[in-house]
């Protein structure tokens, strides 16, 4: 019977190996799927991964239960390897490199772009022009598929604040689509 | 309530399932347009369905053992519960751990882990693994530990070569004990999904070290080095261990070592009509094979069926077996002739063949053949034989069932031993196994069928093919109804890494 994660977690901040070889196992697509969301590009994203575990291995001492899942402690360290990444370098997805026919058209208006087919790629761009916490919470709500309760417990925050941060956040998404 | 409020409150409980958008309209009639045009983006926000490649995830878990094995931040932190700790192993790790960190010191440690063979500090590093063997428990962190070993002597030998200095074969003679044991730890554990996580693993470890072997030899022509030749070999068998015995654990329990040569010369392929089966004997297309072992379910009489396994003392483990319920009455056996046997068989990977014509002189040991014919009242009569020397015979092998096609990238992915493995097969040759040349577009229609890629090398971290050749089990082009899973129905609990 495979051990819980709980379990996992408490052997792995005991330093032991395999427990966190589990959770490894376990969790690298996910993580390596949340990454890939953000820097769309497989070499940076492994990259990205790679140094998440080793980062997460050196600092698992430090983890303390929330109650949130593991990998949203994953996808934490993560954003920060993410935040340093793009420091370095400008994104490499840009609007402008979106077909031209499949960009929601610029004068529809909220209506409009209900009926509109709206273009994945196009949306995800958007997405990677949110700031901080706008960011982060629709990516954990809709890429990652986390519950609000989760996404509070992860972000310390109460779950009313997590609902208003997504409000917000597609407040937001809909001004750039528009915009753009 | 501020109207932003309500509109998130809207869509949390649409998104809950709490309230239906109609509901949220009906009351607040003002906020329709909004929720339409929020909730629309919010379906469009989708994940990429990507996935890591099997390369990759193994390549950051050599890197999580590096990291591991570097000192730790705390000096409270250990491998074992203490319940765990066995009189003997408390004295070892307690006395091992004391020696170590007093003579050396945990700055020395450190610097040891890129010694090479020769240097100072490889001892340390020598006592290092030695003593992390001692304290490591579980049979799966053992054997993680033991392929991470493994890795370590071939870069290590690698190094060498590629700084101009003499191999060490002592140490890298030491790959050879590490594959063995830690297949002896894997036939004394009783976990399923752990074992056929490590046979997954080590299936990935042991063809990239044989990838690496052999491009090291290639470009640095060492060709006559014996102990490169070895490890070459030895990580080939490992490989080849692993699959079969992650599709047949009756395969592991015989403990297979990767010093038997006779495994590589013992790879069969049969493909033919199951005419019986009594006990563990059956009659595939007039070939009687004895002590038949078959993880999964045993297909129905009748059936054609391509099976591929490996023989270990007189006994016959399928690691791979397609269904097909097309009739076809000729019988094919393809493998290393191995000369007659006293009774009047022949040996064709390590399957006795009885061969009804006087042809046979033509055959030399060694030789790859395949045999074809029709059976005859139970027995295979031969109608043709053919030589299959080919150029990529020895070169690292891939075998499994093709899972995806990227026509734009010239990649496929092969799931082998519960791992999908990308493979670009931009300038591979490719056919089916009825010898018709195929492009990589005809490759989306035959998804599903076991292929098998040789010729293999890797450059900048992809893994480039030669050779590519699919199955069709049904022996016509197209891939209807060729093949199905009846012969590996494990498959799934080891790839489910969730």
């Amino acid at each position: 019977v495979p051990e819980s994660e709980h379990d996992l977690v408490q052997q792995a901040i005991k330093r032991d190996r395999a427990a966190f070889t589990a959770l490894y196992e376990r969790h690298v697509d996910q993580v390596y799927r949340h990454i890939y969301y953000r820097v769309f590009n497989q070499i940076e994203a492994e990259d990205i991964t790679q140094d998440t575990f080793v980062k997460a291995w050196k600092a698992i001492d430090n983890y303390k239960n929330t109650g949130a899942p593991f990998a949203a402690w994953l996808f934490i360290i993560s954003r920060n390897l993410i935040a340093d990444h793009y420091k370095k370098k400008p994104k490499h997805l840009n609007i402008d490199e979106v077909p031209e026919e499949k960009l929601v058209d610029p004068d529809s208006d909220p209506e409009g772009m209900a009926e509109a087919n709206l273009n994945k790629e196009l949306v995800k761009n958007a997405v990677l022009k949110l700031k901080g916490d706008k960011q982060q919470v629709i990516i954990m709500r809709f890429i990652d598929g986390f519950s609000y309760e989760e996404i509070a417990r992860a972000l310390n925050k109460n779950e009313g604040a997590v609902r208003m941060i997504q409000c917000r956040g597609l407040i937001e998404l809909r001004q750039l689509l528009k915009r753009e | 309530m501020k109207r932003q409020e309500i509109l998130a409150g809207c869509l949390a409980d649409i998104q809950n399932g709490k309230r239906t958008l109609e509901d949220c309209i009906s009351r607040h009639p003002d906020l329709e347009k909004d929720l339409h045009s929020l909730l629309k983006i919010a379906t469009a926000l989708e994940p990429d369905t990507v996935s890591p490649s099997a390369d990759f995830k193994q390549r950051t878990l050599h890197r999580l053992f590096e990291e591991m094995q570097a000192p730790a931040p705390r000096l409270s932190h250990r491998w074992l519960s203490w319940r765990e700790l066995t009189p003997v192993r408390v004295v070892a790790s307690v006395l091992a751990g004391v020696l170590i960190l007093g003579v050396v010191g945990g700055t020395t440690l450190y610097a040891s882990r890129n010694s090479l063979p020769g240097d100072t500090l490889y001892s340390v590093k020598t006592t290092v693994e030695n003593f992390q063997l001692a304290v490591t428990s579980g049979t799966e962190a053992r054997a993680d530990l033991r392929i991470t070993l493994v890795r370590r002597r071939i870069d290590e030998a690698v190094q060498q070569v590629k700084k101009n200095r003499n191999i060490d074969a002592q140490a890298l003679q030491t790959v050879e004990k590490q594959l063995d044991n830690t297949l002896k730890e894997l036939k004394n554990s009783h976990d399923t999904k752990s074992t056929n996580d490590v046979l997954s693993r080590l299936s990935v470890a042991t063809l990239n070290q044989e990838l690496e072997l052999e491009q090291v030899i290639a470009d640095f022509q060492q060709e006559d080095q014996p102990a490169l030749k070895q490890a070459l070999g030895v990580t080939r068998r490992g490989n080849l261990i692993a699959q079969v015995a992650y599709a047949n654990h009756d395969f592991l329990e015989r403990q297979p070592s990767v010093s038997d040569q006779t495994l590589e010369e013992h790879q069969f392929k049969i493909n033919g009509t199951l005419l019986s089966i009594s006990g563990r004997t059956w009659n595939v297309g007039g070939v009687i094979i004895q002590n038949v072992y078959l993880s999964g379910n045993v297909p129905a009489i009748g059936n054609h069926v391509n099976l591929e396994g490996v023989v270990k003392d007189d006994e016959v483990f399928i690691s791979q077996i397609a269904v097909s319920q097309i009739s076809n009455q000729s019988t094919t056996v393809e493998g290393q002739f191995g000369g007659n046997n006293q009774n009047g068989t022949s040996s064709v990977g390590g399957i006795s063949v009885e061969i009804s014509d006087d042809n046979i002189a033509q055959l030399q040991p060694g030789d790859e053949v395949q045999l074809k014919g029709d059976h005859d009242d139970g027995k295979l009569n031969v109608t043709n034989k053919e030589n299959k020397q080919d150029e990529n015979k020895d070169t690292a092998k891939l075998s499994g069932v093709l899972t995806g096609v990227d026509v734009k990238l010239s990649m496929i992915t092969i799931e082998s031993a519960g791992r999908q493995i990308s493979v670009n097969v931009g300038e591979a040759q490719i056919e089916s196994d009825n010898k018709r040349n195929l492009n990589l577009s005809d490759l989306n229609h035959l998804v599903g069928n076991h292929s098998v890629l040789t010729g293999l090398y890797k450059k900048d971290g992809l893994m480039y093919a030669h050779f590519m050749r699919v199955e069709i089990a049904d022996g016509s082009d197209g891939a209807s109804g060729s093949s199905d899973e009846a012969g590996n129905p494990d498959q799934s609990s080891a790839s489910d890494e969730d």
